[in-house]
């Protein structure tokens, strides 16, 4: 089990050195066999993705700072890091502020090989950054604006700030049926189905390992 | 850290997030590949050593040329791995790079190896971590500096069309360029040391005025020989600053540099001596400016190497030097206005004010202590020993910096000497090894063509041996080499495209020796076998080293054997005899060669007589001369020593007939 981490300032230089030498943070991940039974991905696939997984977090732990960085090399133009701190904290909702190897792929498994209704389920987590069940406006807002940010800015037509607020009132309103300000999980799921054809474009982000 | 496959589906699936608010409908996957591998472990075998990696691994790195298709090219069917012909130690460490994504830089590796590893890889040197990164620069540097010296020392000896203005300029920059040089280096260095030792010995007293009580000073006693020196001194000095402003390329510049400036501020007092009235008044001041003739031992710098690398070496550490003059004038300011005030009161103390203290302070900082001013209080002790205490310190700190970085610009030029010196000798062996290789070459290719006449016109074994005597020609060896491949036939066939080209022919130099020697010895080309024949065209050899008064440091160069105008076929250019190294084994030579001007001679490739060559534009004259060996000749450094003592015995003779 991982340790805790220990507060940053707490006692100066020769704490500093102690932690260098401490042991190190390292989670070692239960067994391929067990692992491939718990999820729905295939032993072959396991391996690649622990390979990958192993190799950019040595210690077995992915940490904030470690997940976006390697995010954000998937879009080399934008800034990533405000959308992979929600998808993060989507994956850790204890808040411990790491993650291993079981949590991201059982979380995978759900969103990759679910069906549509756990994929809208993660998704409104993912929007829901306050756990309150209801996505208000401001959470809506921020993802939004997290997504534009990916862009970057050879992109054309430009992007003006106001874009994004735009985007996700509109986007709001067409989901909050009742003008409550929050959408709760079936407005959400109803406005995501309402005319268009779900299941194939959540399907769309399978990947083939 | 890289994109690696393995993170995809984790980017992918967090892009279900972008659904529900997305405008527009998503675009359907990428079609599936059935036939896709998952990941697939790759062979590279590496001049036998396997290394095997994940294709996921190399593609990591796309815009290298393991990542990418360039890969394809090295593929071995036959084994399904992928071939280099390299080093396998280095490659290790390539290899880390797309494992770790962090290149590093062995330290027990030549930084020349390492760097055509990464570009041959493709692999840009500047991602290395930064752990290593400053080794790498630093070694990189040093490397091109090494490089860069040996290249400006080459550069300046391959100059074949000189104007006089040029060859005077490099006769003065660099004096073991010509004999010539050489005298003019020496007869300035003997004129400036017979200048200042006449300025230091006319301040002597010498001998006792008869009736006076008075011994005046050498000067004043024999002032007429010491003007005719300083004269001769003075008038030497002007022709030399008058040629080497001639001379130089940018008159302007050549102005305002410091050797410059030292030569007019030496040879300048004289003429305004010569030029003022005798005045009384005036030679108060005029005396003063003789002092500026010390100058003239500034000039030395340009006959020692060290005096300029001091030079170098302050003007390098002047960051230091101000720091030493800074923190000095710090502490003698405190401790002086310290000590005025603690002394001021005592009777007849030396410390009237804070400057006066200044004199007291250096002398102790500097632990001098001359003891014509001394505290006499006890706070004024107590001061006076702190001062001086702390003045060791304070010229202690700065000392060591400008020492190493004197060792190390000292060192750094001994093994830049020592290397131009070696350098002579390594390429005169490399080109003796060449030589062999390039001749053994052109033999086999005659004795592929006898064997090709012989088998067109069906001539029996006899007459072969007749037509040639070539190095290992016998028929015997013939039948073995029937079986050269048709790599070498071609190769041969090319060179004698270039013999038809060129109307010349490759020779052999045994068969040369007996021939009319029209001129001496020339550096060859570095003839490798196919460079051979490209040589003799392509340009002057830079790595050919000056004549004669190198040699001085080698003992005895014998001269070429003949200064005959020769001229150069397919050039078209005369070049006068001068010394010249001589290669006594050299075997081979090509036909046309270039040369710096300074070198010389070339050598003609003849024509042998039993094969008459179409035509041959090229011995002007050119005597016949029963032997190749000529009458040695004095070497060219003895040739500088002798017109150096001459010229010094006919001024010294002008002087005294003077007198």
């Amino acid at each position: 089990r991982s340790s805790e981490s220990r507060p940053a300032g707490a006692a100066g230089w020769g704490a500093a050195v102690a932690d260098s030498h401490a042991a190190p943070w390292h989670h070692r991940p239960v067994s391929l066999a067990s692992l491939a039974q718990r999820t729905r991905f295939s032993r072959q696939e396991l391996q690649l993705m622990y390979r990958g997984f192993k190799n950019d977090c040595p210690s077995g732990l992915v940490h904030r700072a470690a997940f976006r960085e390697i995010f954000s090399q998937f879009f080399p133009l934008g800034d990533a890091s405000a959308y992979a701190d929600l998808v993060f904290d989507s994956f850790d909702p204890g808040g411990r502020g790491c993650l291993t190897f079981e949590i991201v792929i059982q979380g995978l498994s759900v969103i990759c090989k679910g069906s549509s209704e756990e994929k809208l389920d993660w998704a409104f987590r993912l929007y829901d950054t306050d756990r309150d069940g209801f996505i208000s406006k401001r959470e809506m807002v921020q993802l939004v604006s997290a997504i534009y940010d990916m862009l970057g800015d050879s992109v054309w037509p430009r992007v003006h700030p106001c874009d994004a607020q735009l985007h996700a009132e509109k986007i709001f309103d067409a989901m909050d049926r009742d003008g409550d300000g929050a959408v709760t999980f079936q407005e959400f799921v109803l406005a995501c189905r309402r005319d268009r054809d779900l299941d194939r474009e959540l399907d769309c982000f399978d990947t083939l390992l | 850290m890289a994109a690696v496959a393995a993170w995809l589906p984790f980017a992918r699936a967090a892009a279900i997030g972008w659904v529900p608010v997305a405008q527009g409908p998503m675009p359907p996957p990428p079609l599936r590949d059935e036939d896709h591998k998952s990941d697939e472990k790759l062979i590279i075998s590496v001049s036998g050593r396997k290394f095997v990696t994940w294709r996921n691994t190399l593609e990591k790195f796309p815009d290298t040329l393991l990542g990418s298709d360039e890969k394809e090219y090295f593929y071995d069917e036959d084994s399904k791995q992928y071939f280099f012909d390299r080093d396998p130690d280095l490659f290790r460490h390539i290899l880390a790079y797309y494992r770790t994504g962090r290149l590093h830089y062995p330290k027990n590796e030549c930084i020349m190896a390492y760097d055509e590893e990464l570009a041959f890889f493709g692999i840009m040197p500047d991602i290395m971590g930064d752990c290593c990164y400053e080794d790498y620069r630093d070694r990189k540097r040093e490397n091109n500096e090494r490089l860069f010296d040996d290249k400006d020392s080459d550069a300046e000896n391959a100059m074949p069309h000189s104007t006089p203005r040029e060859k005077l300029w490099r006769a003065f920059e660099n004096p073991q360029s010509s004999t010539v040089a050489l005298v003019v280096y020496y007869v300035t260095g003997f004129f400036i040391a017979v200048s200042v030792l006449a300025n230091v010995f006319e301040t002597i007293p010498c001998g006792v005025e008869p009736g006076t009580n008075l011994s005046p000073a050498c000067g004043d006693r024999f002032s007429v020989a010491f003007f005719c020196l300083d004269t001769a001194c003075v008038l030497i000095f002007t022709v030399e600053y008058l040629a080497r402003l001639y001379a130089a390329p940018q008159r302007l510049k050549h102005l305002r540099a410091v050797m410059s400036v030292i030569d007019i501020v030496a040879i300048l007092p004289y003429y305004i001596g010569l030029f003022m009235p005798d005045n009384k008044d005036l030679s108060g001041a005029f005396v003063t400016l003789r002092v500026f003739r010390v100058f003239r031992i500034f000039k030395f710098s340009r006959h020692s190497m060290g005096l300029r690398i001091l030079g170098y070496t302050l003007k390098s550490c002047a960051s230091e030097l101000g720091f030493l003059l800074f923190s000095m004038t710090m502490a003698v300011i405190i401790f002086a206005t310290v000590m005025y005030y603690a002394e001021k009161n005592q009777p007849k103390t030396g410390f009237v004010s804070i400057p006066a203290a200044f004199w007291y302070t250096i002398v102790t900082m500097t632990t001098l202590g001359y003891g014509d001013i001394v505290p006499s209080t006890i706070i004024g002790k107590i001061v006076g020993g702190v001062c001086s205490l702390s003045g060791v310190l304070v010229i202690a700190l700065p000392v060591p910096v400008i020492v190493s970085n004197f060792s190390r610009i000292y060192h750094q030029n001994q093994r830049a000497d020592k290397r131009k010196a070696q350098k002579k000798a390594r390429l005169a062996r490399i080109r003796m090894a060449k030589n062999a290789s390039g001749a053994a070459f052109i033999s086999s290719k005659k004795r592929a063509e006898e064997r090709q006449r012989l088998q067109e016109t069906e001539i029996g074994g006899a007459e072969c041996g007749s037509i040639r005597g070539s190095g290992a020609g016998d028929d015997s060896g013939s039948s073995a080499d029937r079986r050269e491949d048709v790599f070498e036939l071609q190769h041969h066939h090319l060179l004698t495209c270039l013999e038809r080209t060129t109307e010349r022919e490759f020779v052999e130099l045994d068969q040369l020796t007996q021939l009319p020697v029209c001129s001496s010895q020339q550096q060859p080309q570095p003839a490798s076998p196919a460079a051979g024949s490209d040589a003799s065209i392509a340009g002057a050899d830079a790595e050919l080293s000056p004549g004669g008064p190198a040699g001085c440091f080698k003992g005895r160069w014998r001269r070429g054997s003949r200064e005959a105008r020769t001229y150069l076929p397919g050039r078209g250019r005369a070049e006068e005899g001068e010394e010249l190294n001589r290669r006594p084994n050299s075997r081979y030579q090509a036909g046309p060669h270039s040369s710096s001007a300074t070198l010389g001679q070339q050598q003609l490739s003849q024509s042998r007589p039993t094969r008459t060559i179409q035509t041959r534009t090229t011995i002007s004259s050119c005597t016949n001369r029963p032997g190749p060996r000529a009458p040695e000749r004095i070497a060219g450094c003895d040739w500088a020593l002798l017109s150096t003592w001459f010229l010094l015995l006919m001024i010294t003779s002008i002087v005294c007939c003077t007198h």
